[in-house]
């Protein structure tokens, strides 16, 4: 378990504190990009949606940079704890960090005074982050190429402007129209894309 | 020299996985939002009102009851909407600021002050009715609909538009600059639905100013702009790493030709090869809009859309990809992804909330609709400063990653936020 | 304590890097001699379990390669290009491997230090990285593979990129260490293992051509080694005929030593055979078809 912690706390000092950073950054711009204040249920599921969700982009993204460069992921693959379990607890980090973000915005918003239920807008941002982040990572993995890893989400989220026709049951913006019925959809598709990108990892090193 | 430079940068973007991705995005973007245009106009006939959607109204009495009710609304529950830096924000007024707004609303309706105190307590009951009930529901409820609480409010007699807009000028103030009551946005027009009438004038307008094809190549412009404005710099950024990746920095650097030519060379192709999908894409859609237009009996402009695109996506392209290699050569990192990607949200944001013209200088503008053909026209001349702008200032970025790539050239170093380890 | 190999084989897509290799390695230094793009560091990898085999049996001390976890934690790696996260320094580099070597954090205490001396590197123990110079890395590398105190090293072109006095620094540093366990040193500067290894190994295109002492080496190329004072206009010449190993021109003159299995056509002197002369020799005989 230490080993775990030490492992986590590594990767915190030497990769991912600029990810954290700028995922502060993200939240600290909230106020001036989206609207914060006094939000009706819909108008908060907006700004979440839109906005707080994209923080999964951000912080799972990024699990397999530090290994980007071939000789180190070869090195640290010569030693005896796997690979993938490193990645495990780099994917367990990111989603803390994540919850912690996503809580954040959502503190923020009620002290704005939005009007919402806490606990399932939290459960919906999270699932919408999750997938974003997942689906980045995944392809982060598949290509081995971080730009590819962050246009691909992007672009997905881009798409989503244009309403559900094509995403259907994987809407982003579903809780400001009333429907939770996506999330639930989101959250399993972000966490069957952590998975599958964690194991294409295993099998091609 | 340079010619075979470029070839060979060129080709380098052809070979990178990332280029590829970038089509197959775009492609993707195309696909879900114009893939099902059926780039065809139909005349409308009389008769289907309602039916049209919705167009901007310049007529003074609409003007000045559509914002009343709104201010009146905005009023009863002390929330205004403003827009500050380009962005929405909600504006809640202080005791003071409220009495004085009291004071603004009195005249142009008419009404005492009490009376408008009734009105504000009338619209909290109302909602917090609707809150309880939506409570009880449950949650499903409680994230529908807002409440439609209707307040019946009138132009007092005697208000001249003049006067309204003075008035207005004064709101705005008080709400604190930047809100939808300032009277430059209030004389922009409020959204009414279409008529026949307008509907025909409309249609007239397209086929007679744009040549039928122009609305459409606005459309194109309006969707694919928001992809050329972030999409460009994931090649971009793979581009340099490649280099950095390569560890083959100390042998480039040490050759013969000049870095403005090194880096010149790669931004155009980076630039011609961005933008070159792009262009098929115009003319894929182009061709098929030639061909709607010609069915109709209408000969369109057969070089509308390259012409749109090349003044409308192509400076964002060519700021984009600009950025993109200053960053990325500043900070040897995928930073320039996350520099651009926020300054792609927040320009995403800046236009939410105005889809149709109003240009200024967003880096996205946007004009969501088709036809509004004389609004467009109008704003035309505000398009091409705003366009003209990013033009220039990606020559400015240009010249600031030549500098970059020189001072590193020359042994320099520079050592901030890197994502990457180093050596 | 041996590492074992049994019919080897090792395929990338339709390539063959590998073809049906049988080895077997016991305690010491072996060297592994090749030419780039030979197999050799697809064979460690293998060893390593950094690569699957395609056939063929790799144990190490009765222990199959399949059993990464086990085979890992007996095995010491340094890589060709030894680099690790830049803005580490030495010693949070040592602890943060050392952990994923499953050293509990007293045994990590305990042995960094004194490997960051053994290696000269206890003042830089702070200094990053990015900061180091090559061989400063190099040192480093080493150390971390001797962290968990495994039975198997393995080195990819260790002294490559190194100057020469450190190159002999290393190479002594090397047998040290080779006292009580299994390295294997690839390389393909002759030098390095003429001074550190008693066995040989080379590898060419995948098959292993030689395998023995570096006396059976030696005695491959002997007798046939040759000494000669010639023009250097002839130069040319000499050099399409015999496989020359070895040329110094002074002035007009240029005393070279080639290989020729019958005496040669010119006044040359029979001379001993180096490692250099015996193996350029092998693969002389290699590319000829024998």
């Amino acid at each position: 378990m230490e080993d775990y912690l030490k492992i986590g706390k590594s990767h915190l000092k030497h990769h991912f504190k600029y990810h954290l950073l700028a995922a502060v950054l993200l939240f600290c711009l909230m106020p001036f990009l989206v609207s914060t204040e006094n939000l009706s249920p819909r108008e908060t599921a907006r700004t979440l949606e839109t906005y707080a969700a994209l923080m999964g982009i951000v912080l799972l993204v990024p699990v397999f940079m530090a290994d980007q460069d071939k000789d180190i992921r070869d090195l640290v693959r010569s030693k005896q704890m796997s690979l993938t379990k490193i990645h495990g607890i780099r994917i367990l980090e990111g989603v803390v960090f994540l919850v912690m973000a996503e809580m954040a915005c959502i503190m923020f918003l009620k002290g704005c005074e939005c009007r919402f239920p806490v606990w399932s807008y939290f459960f919906g941002t999270m699932a919408g982050a999750l997938f974003l982040g997942g689906m980045g990572m995944f392809f982060y993995s598949l290509t081995d190429n971080p730009a590819v890893g962050y246009m691909v989400p992007m672009v997905y989220y881009a798409i989503n402007f244009g309403g559900s026709r094509y995403v259907k049951s994987f809407y982003l913006f579903s809780m400001s129209e009333g429907n939770f019925g996506p999330k639930y959809w989101l959250a399993a598709g972000g966490t069957l894309f952590l998975l599958l990108g964690t194991l294409w990892r295993y099998l091609r090193p | 020299m340079f010619g075979t430079l470029f070839l060979k940068e060129c080709k380098q973007t052809v070979k990178s996985l990332a280029y590829w991705a970038y089509i197959v995005c775009l492609i993707l973007f195309f696909a879900s939002q114009l893939g099902e245009e059926s780039w065809s106009l139909v005349e409308p006939q009389p008769g289907q009102e309602g039916q049209y959607g919705y167009t901007y109204s310049t007529d003074e009495t609409l003007i000045m009851t559509k914002t009343l009710r709104r201010l009146t609304e905005d009023y009863a529950q002390n929330s205004y909407a403003a827009y500050p830096l380009g962005f929405y924000k909600r504006v809640s007024l202080g005791e003071e600021k409220k009495e004085k707004m009291g004071d603004i609303l009195a005249e142009l309706t008419g009404k005492s002050r009490e009376e408008l105190e009734q009105l504000g307590y009338d619209y909290i009951n109302e909602e917090s009715a609707f809150y309880e009930e939506a409570q009880k529901a449950g949650l499903e409820m409680e994230i529908g609909a807002p409440p439609q609480i209707d307040l019946e409010t009138d132009l007092a007699e005697g208000v001249s538009f003049e006067r309204f807009l003075e008035l207005m000028e004064e709101t705005d103030d008080l709400i604190g600059g930047g809100s939808m009551y300032a009277a430059a946005r209030v004389k922009h027009g409020v959204q009414v639905p279409q008529t026949d009438e307008g509907a025909l004038k409309e249609y007239h307008d397209i086929v007679e100013k744009d040549r039928y094809s122009g609305a459409f190549a606005r459309l194109f412009c309006d969707y694919m702009g928001l992809m050329a404005a972030i999409l460009p710099v994931f090649p971009v950024v793979a581009r340099t790493l490649k280099d950095k990746r390569s560890k083959g920095l100390p042998a480039l650097y040490s050759k013969k030709m000049s870095s403005t030519s090194i880096l010149l060379a790669r931004y155009l192709a980076l630039l011609v090869m961005t933008v070159a999908p792009l262009m098929i894409l115009a003319v894929f859609s182009q061709i098929q809009c030639s061909m709607a237009a010609k069915s109709a009996g209408i000969s369109a402009d057969s070089f509308v859309f390259l012409k749109y695109v090349g003044g409308w996506i192509f400076p964002a392209t060519a700021f984009t990809v600009a950025v993109g290699l200053f960053v990325s050569e500043l900070t040897g990192s995928v930073t320039a992804i996350l520099v651009q990607g926020i300054f792609w949200f927040a320009s995403v944001f800046q236009s939410i909330d105005t889809l149709v013209g109003n240009f200024g200088f967003k880096f996205i503008p946007r004009f969501n609709a088709l036809g509004n053909t004389e609004l467009f026209e109008k704003e035309l001349p505000g398009l091409i400063a705003n366009r003209l702008f990013y033009g220039i200032l990606s020559l400015g970025f240009v010249a600031a990653a030549v500098f970059i790539y020189d001072w590193k050239r020359k042994g320099g170093e520079i050592r901030i936020g890197r994502l990457f380890k180093n050596r | 304590m041996e590492i074992k190999i049994e019919h080897l084989d090792k395929f990338y897509g339709k390539k063959q890097a590998i073809k049906d290799l049988n080895l077997t390695i016991g305690e010491g230094m072996y060297g592994l001699l090749g030419t780039n793009g030979a197999g050799k560091t697809t064979l460690m990898k293998v060893i390593t379990t950094l690569t699957k085999k395609s056939g063929g049996e790799v144990s190490i001390c009765g222990v199959p390669v399949e059993q990464a976890k086990e085979i890992r934690s007996m095995v010491g790696y340094l890589p060709q290009d030894f680099s690790m996260y830049g803005s580490m320094s030495a010693c949070e580099a040592m602890d943060y491997l050392g952990v994923l070597s499953g050293l509990t954090k007293a045994q990590r205490k305990e042995r960094i230090m004194p490997l960051l001396s053994r290696v000269n590197l206890k003042e830089e123990a702070k200094t990053k990285i990015r900061a180091m110079s090559g061989g400063m890395r190099r040192r480093l590398g080493i150390a971390q593979a001797l962290l968990h105190d495994p039975k198997v090293l393995i080195v990819d072109e260790p002294t490559a990129g190194l100057d020469p006095e450190e190159r002999v620094r290393f190479r002594n540093f090397l047998c040290e260490v080779a006292r009580d366990r299994i390295v294997i040193l690839s390389t393909h500067i002759v030098g390095d293992v003429e001074a550190a290894c008693e066995h040989i190994g080379v590898l060419d295109k995948g098959e292993l051509i030689f395998n023995g002492t570096v006396e059976e080496l030696l005695s491959l190329a002997d007798g046939q080694v040759y000494r000669a004072e010639i023009s250097r206009l002839e130069l040319p010449k000499v050099q399409e005929m015999y496989q020359v190993t070895s040329i110094l021109t002074t002035g007009g003159t240029a005393s070279i030593r080639f290989i020729s299995e019958e005496p040669p056509a010119f006044s040359a002197e029979k001379c001993s055979a180096g490692v250099e002369d015996a193996y350029l020799y092998l693969m002389h005989m290699e590319r000829r078809g024998f």
